[in-house]
């Protein structure tokens, strides 16, 4: 039998003292690395970086391959693998320069082939007619090896904007693919390579013969930390550098007030989106516009943005916010004015004390959330419950997950539910062009509204020529806002939080990208 | 032993079969359009023609009995099939995420082991005294504790105030000690209280009281006498712990940023990865199934009494 004398033992629980000893003492260099390594939360692994999948995150396919076109501030359209382009006059088709001397990091070289060669995997699908480019492709002529022309059946105004989107549009070496043409390697023309992948996180270095301006940063470590209050304690401890972006490391607007209260930069900027309440438009009860103008003013978004969203929101009556292109002109934010709201109520046959009715059918109706897809969508749910009581409306909440509500929403099983639009680089055409106009099926994300009355406008919207486009664009803004056809609530803003290793930080044009331009360590 | 353990291996066998079933219905079953996310992830927007398309390629129409037996096929032929959402081969993610999760029930049952049996010893041999009372107070405090709550109060003393150890990741043995402590300790404050109150109530028993008036010390008659008494409960007890801590995972895994398989079976829920929810389950079933047979086994091999009467 074996027995464990008391020096064994001893010796035993020194070693083991002695073991954690040296692992404990390498966290303070962890924690002041002072290499040129910044090291950056993401929410899940990077996954499949295949630019025509949509698996993996955004920003870090923004990384390592380059779009013909970067979407820079307030939309403005700046040279990528294209250095210079010509519109055609009517829109129907774009000749694009290429930049000469690019290569993949596999040393494959950028030129009409392997344009025309990533183009084809995918303009052509069906699974991508979503974006006017796919819906009115017509042809890609190669002009010479740096000359490619795309030709559109119609004319395609948002053709630059489209093509400036992470996926599909970026490009992949064509050696990159196996026998079958399918993915193999993130290889791209981007500023970084990935050196390291794996579920735990992804390590990337500069690409040495990167085009562009080379970045100040030796590698970026992005460490994958799916829960929020690690992802602020890590901050906190200074083990990340640091967090936020919608899709990549989320900081709520409580964990940025939690941040500050705890000496950590936060920086903020307007969003790009806006959170609505969205009336059912097939429901019987929102075909009355009384209802809809009613439900309005019984919401206190003024209130909302400052308790719900801790102050990091501006209230709106606006569909997109004006760091959007066209925006159009700011409507007044009504305040809550439940007496006019009753009125409505009552004009549209709601009485009663309580909860009203109407021929006996009480006012019950159902608000759809969904933390998943609208992450804050049940705190805000409860608030309007609670607005809306007061003038005898009764709110029940259905709290769904992503697949729930993606099979419910584009079939209309909801009476109102909470969108989000899809802010840059995709507005303004994406959301009024899929989330409103009947004549398109449904996507996932459903429709925010739809009216036969309002299809004209968004068509015309859609094909103006550029001096044509604010007051196209006003003309819907100006009918969704007369017919009180959606509850717009709020422009959130966008946070990012940064511990003091960042000597410099900018928040970069879109939520699809990391904020690498302007950082420095 | 062996016609015991032959009969134990069967009711194993048969009950993972269930499990299976079980893994397989209720995900499946759960309401929602997977055809929809499968689809978006391959094209972002996509229209309701897109999303039967892919309804039919991944036979997600077809009736739940056929998927069923369907899907027992491929697992019988170790084949669990791959992710929707990322198209890797399940089998291989879960062998890469598999490490984490191991040492976070082994770590985490050695927590339990260590806290369980060291209260509960340590209060049975100064009963009713300031330690007693102190460690009764810890385990009803512990007990009460939501593991998520404790999780996030390690990291925030030892990570963040301390800067002591890593607040996430798996990264050496430094960074194992807070995800171990915060699955171990609650199951560790249960077991104390249960060796606690087990030897408490052996002591009263007839055969101490003879050993006392031979004039045995309290302490050897509580580690000779006594603590054998209370082994086959302790030892079933921790067994069910073992399951209770491999459940954890799926809270603390992601709290401290370990990809282990809890966090992917996580990761999957919030995207109806059929597939991978399903062999994470059938995973945790057959683990737990197993660790009871393995527990059953020893504490009959370690209790005499369990042995004859199986016998008869």
């Amino acid at each position: 039998m074996t027995t464990f004398s008391r020096r064994s033992l001893l010796a035993g629980s020194a070693a083991l003292g002695a073991t954690l000893g040296l692992n404990l003492s390498t966290l303070p260099a962890l924690a002041e690395d002072g290499s040129m390594t910044l090291r950056l939360p993401l929410i899940r692994a990077s996954g499949n970086l295949d630019p025509q999948r949509y698996v993996g995150i955004f920003a870090v396919q923004d990384m390592v391959f380059d779009p013909l076109v970067h979407y820079g501030p307030g939309g403005q359209i700046e040279p990528g693998l294209a250095e210079t382009w010509e519109v055609a006059p009517d829109d129907t088709g774009i000749t694009f320069h290429l930049r000469p001397g690019v290569t993949f990091t596999d040393g494959e070289v950028w030129d009409a082939t392997s344009m025309v060669w990533n183009l084809e995997r995918w303009l052509p699908k069906e699974d991508y007619r979503w974006m006017q480019i796919a819906n009115n492709y017509k042809d890609i002529e190669v002009i010479d090896p740096m000359t490619v022309a795309l030709h559109f059946t119609k004319p395609t105004p948002t053709a630059l904007t489209e093509l400036s989107y992470v996926r599909p549009v970026r490009f992949l070496s064509p050696k990159a693919v196996d026998a079958e043409g399918i993915y193999s390697a993130p290889v791209g023309t981007g500023p970084w390579m990935v050196e390291k992948d794996g579920p735990a996180g992804t390590d990337l270095v500069p690409n040495p013969g990167y085009w562009g301006t080379r970045p100040a940063i030796d590698r970026v470590s992005l460490v994958v930390i799916p829960d929020g209050l690690s992802r602020i304690s890590s901050i906190m401890s200074g083990e990340i550098d640091a967090a936020g972006g919608k899709f990549i490391a989320p900081v709520s607007p409580q964990d940025a007030t939690t941040l500050k209260a705890n000496g950590v930069t936060v920086v903020t900027e307007t969003g790009t989106d806006t959170m609505i309440l969205g009336f059912n438009p097939r429901n019987d009860l929102f075909r009355d516009a009384h209802m809809r103008e009613a439900f309005n003013l019984l919401i206190d978004r003024e209130g909302i943005a400052r308790v719900v969203m801790k102050g990091y929101a501006k209230a709106t009556m606006n569909l997109y916010p004006e760091v959007i292109a066209h925006a159009g002109t700011r409507f007044d934010v009504p305040a809550r004015d439940v007496e006019r709201a009753k009125a409505l109520l009552e004009e549209a046959g709601w009485i009663g004390e309580g909860t009203r009715s109407k021929d006996g059918k009480p006012l019950n109706v159902e608000l759809v959330i969904s933390e998943d897809a609208v992450p804050g969508s049940r705190a805000l749910g409860e608030v309007l419950q609670a607005g809306f009581l007061e003038a005898g409306i009764g709110l029940k909440l259905r709290n769904v997950d992503h697949a729930a509500r993606h099979g419910d929403i584009p079939q209309f099983k909801y009476d109102l539910s909470l969108f989000v639009t899809n802010g840059a680089p995709y507005d303004p055409y994406n959301t009024i062009g899929l989330m409103f106009l009947s004549t398109i099926a449904p996507g996932t994300d459903g429709k925010i509204y739809e009216d036969t009355a309002l299809d004209p406008l968004i068509l015309a919207a859609l094909a103006a020529s550029e001096a044509d486009r604010p007051a196209a664009f006003q003309a819907v803004f100006d009918w969704l806002h007369a017919n009180w056809a959606i509850a717009p609530l709020f422009h959130g803003d966008r946070i990012w939080a940064h511990g003091d290793r960042i000597k410099s930080f900018a928040i970069p044009a879109t939520e699809y990208e990391m904020p690498l331009k302007s950082l420095s360590l | 032993m062996l016609r015991i353990t032959l009969n134990r291996a069967v009711s194993a066998a048969v009950l993972i079969i269930i499990a299976s079933i079980f893994s397989f219905v209720i995900i499946a079953a759960f309401p929602g359009n997977v055809a929809a996310l499968i689809a978006e992830m391959r094209g972002g927007f996509v229209s309701q023609e897109v999303v039967d398309r892919v309804a039919v390629e991944y036979r997600l129409n077809d009736p739940l009995v056929l998927r069923y037996f369907h899907w027992l096929g491929d697992v019988m032929q170790g084949d669990l099939g791959s992710s929707l959402r990322t198209g890797e081969s399940v089998s291989t993610a879960l062998a890469q995420r598999l490490q984490p999760t191991l040492v976070l029930v082994l770590g985490g049952s050695l927590v339990t082991l260590i806290v369980g049996t060291s209260l509960g010893l340590a209060g049975a041999m100064w009963p009713n005294g300031l330690i007693d009372r102190t460690i009764r107070a810890f385990a009803v405090f512990n007990v009460s504790m939501p593991k998520f709550f404790l999780a996030a109060m390690l990291i925030y003393v030892f990570g963040v105030q301390m800067q002591l150890l890593p607040t996430f990741g798996f990264r050496g043995p430094a960074s194992w000690i807070l995800p171990c402590i915060a699955v171990g300790a609650v199951p560790g404050a249960l077991l104390s209280r249960l060796m606690r109150v087990g030897l408490e109530e052996t002591m009263s028993r007839p055969f101490i009281i003879t050993a006392k008036s031979k004039g045995f010390g309290r302490r050897r008659i509580l580690f000779r006498d006594a603590l054998p008494n209370i082994v086959p409960v302790f030892l079933t007890t921790f067994g069910m712990n073992i399951a209770f801590i491999t459940q954890s995972s799926l809270i603390i895994e992601p709290i401290f940023s370990w990809n282990g398989v809890g966090a992917y079976f996580v990761e999957a829920a919030r995207f109806r990865d059929l597939p991978v929810l399903q062999s994470c389950l059938l995973m945790f079933s057959i683990l737990f199934i197993l660790v009871n047979l393995a527990v059953d086994l020893i504490v009959m091999m370690a209790d005499p009494l369990q042995r004859r009467a199986k016998r008869i």
